[in-house]
């Protein structure tokens, strides 16, 4: 589905590049992307939804250079949630915030709501769980909440392909778990998704796959089995660790151990 | 959902209704009292007489004029706090004023009174240009270096009045002060026609625009990520308020506050959606300097108020009433 070839892409008057970096997302999967600080996750995300371009490589969604793709056609195939999402959203309800989505399906000329975007709104708030919400003030809502917001607004462009950064950052672990539990089904009911995620284990709880970034490259992806270990983690975060395993699901879990 | 479309409609009739009112009453009242029936027969029997003179070439041209200076002032205002997303920018804050100013005031040195308008157009454009072309080497268009470069300029611009003022005499400095201070008297029918033509095509266009200002609104990156062309939407917005800026500028001079204080009052009352934002502040900013103008026109009839001082009291005073009644959690941050 997305196909990313020798990427090299960042800022460069700052000194910061992604460094040739390749992989490919299969139609259906969950990948987690994973790295210390300023390893170059956010960056990477960005470069995916085109917000920085490359400077070399491509990026190919369904076999399509994201370079070609119109602004609206972009964003009915690729929704994004990013860190910032919803920051500057005021005065409207979470309804109006949600069909804030159809944008990229509008045609300037039509000043008031289709059926199907009135019904894709609707749909988009039962998915997210927060129909109850609907007329509340999108500023009253607790972190949480928002975040089923947002990603309410970014199923409501029904795109093929979600890409989000750090979804639960900030939230408590029951809302972590919502949060994730929400992307998962919607991910088995066919959405690919793409997050940046801070915390490992979550990671390794949700993700089909992990991609583990290091100093603007691309250290190891594979299986969660396959990349949290002991000794790939410690490398790379340059902390000791012990690896255990979910007594539930045998996934590992990254236990921390502190310095002296 | 409808329901909004209904809400919608109703402001429309509602604000058009008042400013029909208020350009009724504007029209009626006036430094020399004609009766509404003498005013009405004249106009009737197309501009007859005494009375039909003053309605058709003081008092009409002068409503027209408010209307859409009032309406184009705030649309371009509400453009800029929603590029800039910031509550304090208006239309005069990227120096279009500063720089229509002091190419006014050059001219009223040598006494060139005629092209006063158009002086004051080139110097908007020119300023517009420099601002745009300074800020856009930047390979984004950054809307913060944007509005630096614009408040700097702006300062520069009055340093030069100043300077112009300083070295000028008495009858000159009073030229200028008056210029400054903004009036809607003594234009011709010519002009306000180009005024009306300009202003209501970028009115218009921009209109055109409301679901990509809806979606800046949310910040640059989000509205890219809703489909929009961030860069490009940026910079025909940006042109197309300083273009009706600096046209209003030219014919008017500097009338304040109008492009700040209408766009907060219209949003705090239908909501922050474009689609009617947009044509309540147009009609909102007319109905505004219409009254305003009327007050500065009759309250010490035989002379005149500077209109922007009205508009300053007035505005001023109804904002802070409207802030006060804010409903809570819909406060600036």
């Amino acid at each position: 589905m997305l196909e990313v070839k020798d990427l090299v892409c960042g800022y460069p008057e700052n000194d910061f590049l992604l460094k040739e970096i390749s992989f490919t997302v299969t139609q259906g999967e969950i990948l987690g992307i994973i790295g210390p600080n300023g390893s170059g996750k956010t960056t990477l995300l960005k470069a995916i939804g085109r917000v920085i371009y490359p400077l070399k490589g491509q990026i190919l969604l369904r076999g399509k250079e994201i370079r070609n793709f119109k602004y609206k056609q972009l964003a009915r195939q690729c929704a994004v949630v990013s860190q910032q999402t919803g920051e500057n959203a005021r005065g409207l309800t979470v309804r109006e915030y949600v069909l804030l989505g159809r944008i990229p399906y509008r045609n300037n000329l039509r000043l008031t709501e289709t059926d199907l975007d009135l019904r894709t709104a609707e749909a988009a708030l039962e998915s997210a769980d927060i129909k109850s919400l609907a007329d509340r003030d999108i500023n009253c809502l607790s972190g949480g909440e928002k975040q089923r917001a947002a990603i309410a607004r970014a199923l409501c462009q029904t795109p093929a392909l979600l890409l989000l950064d750090e979804p639960t950052s900030h939230l408590d672990i029951g809302h972590q778990i919502e949060i994730l539990d929400l992307l998962k089904r919607l991910n088995v009911s066919g959405l690919t998704v793409i997050t940046v995620m801070h915390d490992l284990n979550l990671a390794s709880l949700y993700c089909n796959r992990l991609i583990l970034m290091d100093e603007g490259g691309i250290r190891a992806i594979g299986t969660p089995e396959e990349i949290i270990s002991k000794d790939v983690i410690e490398k790379t975060y340059k902390t000791p660790v012990e690896i255990i395993k979910n007594p539930v699901n045998l996934k590992p879990v990254v236990t921390l151990v502190a310095g002296e | 959902m409808n329901k909004r479309a209904v809400r919608w409609v109703l402001w429309i009739v509602f604000l058009s209704g008042i400013l029909a009112g208020a350009a009724v009453l504007s029209l009626y009242v006036g430094a020399v009292n004609i009766s509404f029936k003498k005013m009405f027969s004249s106009v009737i029997r197309g501009g007859t007489g005494v009375e039909g003179t003053i309605f058709f070439h003081i008092r009409l041209p002068r409503v027209l004029l408010a209307v859409i200076c009032g309406g184009g002032l705030s649309v371009a205002g509400v453009v800029f706090q929603a590029l800039f997303r910031n509550p304090l920018v208006e239309p005069y804050t990227l120096g279009v004023s500063g720089g229509a100013a002091l190419a006014v005031a050059l001219c009223i040195i040598p006494g060139w009174y005629l092209i006063l308008p158009a002086a004051g157009f080139i110097g908007a454009l020119i300023s517009i240009l420099l601002v745009y072309l300074v800020s856009i080497k930047y390979k984004r268009w950054d809307m913060n270096v944007v509005l630096l470069t614009g408040v700097m300029f702006s300062f520069v611009t009055s340093s030069c009045i100043m300077l112009v003022m300083a070295l000028s005499r008495t009858e000159q400095l009073h030229g200028i002060i008056f210029w400054i201070m903004g009036s809607l008297a003594e234009s011709g029918w010519k002009i306000i026609t180009v005024v009306w033509v300009i202003t209501m095509i970028a009115v218009l266009i921009t209109y055109f625009f409301s679901y990509s200002l809806n979606a800046i609104s949310l910040g640059e990156e989000e509205a890219l990520h809703l489909g929009v062309n961030v860069e490009l939407v940026k910079k025909i917005l940006f042109l197309l308020a300083s273009l009706i800026t600096g046209c209003l500028v030219a014919v008017t001079g500097i009338i304040g506050f109008i492009g700040l204080v209408v766009p907060h009052i219209v949003r705090m009352v239908v909501g922050r959606d474009h689609r009617i934002l947009l044509p309540a502040a147009f009609l909102g900013g007319g109905i505004f300097l219409l009254i305003s103008d009327t007050i500065a026109r009759v309250v010490i009839a035989p002379r005149e108020l500077p209109v922007g001082v009205v508009t300053g009291i007035i505005g001023g005073i109804v904002f802070i009433y409207f802030l006060a009644h804010q409903p809570l959690g819909q406060g600036g941050k």
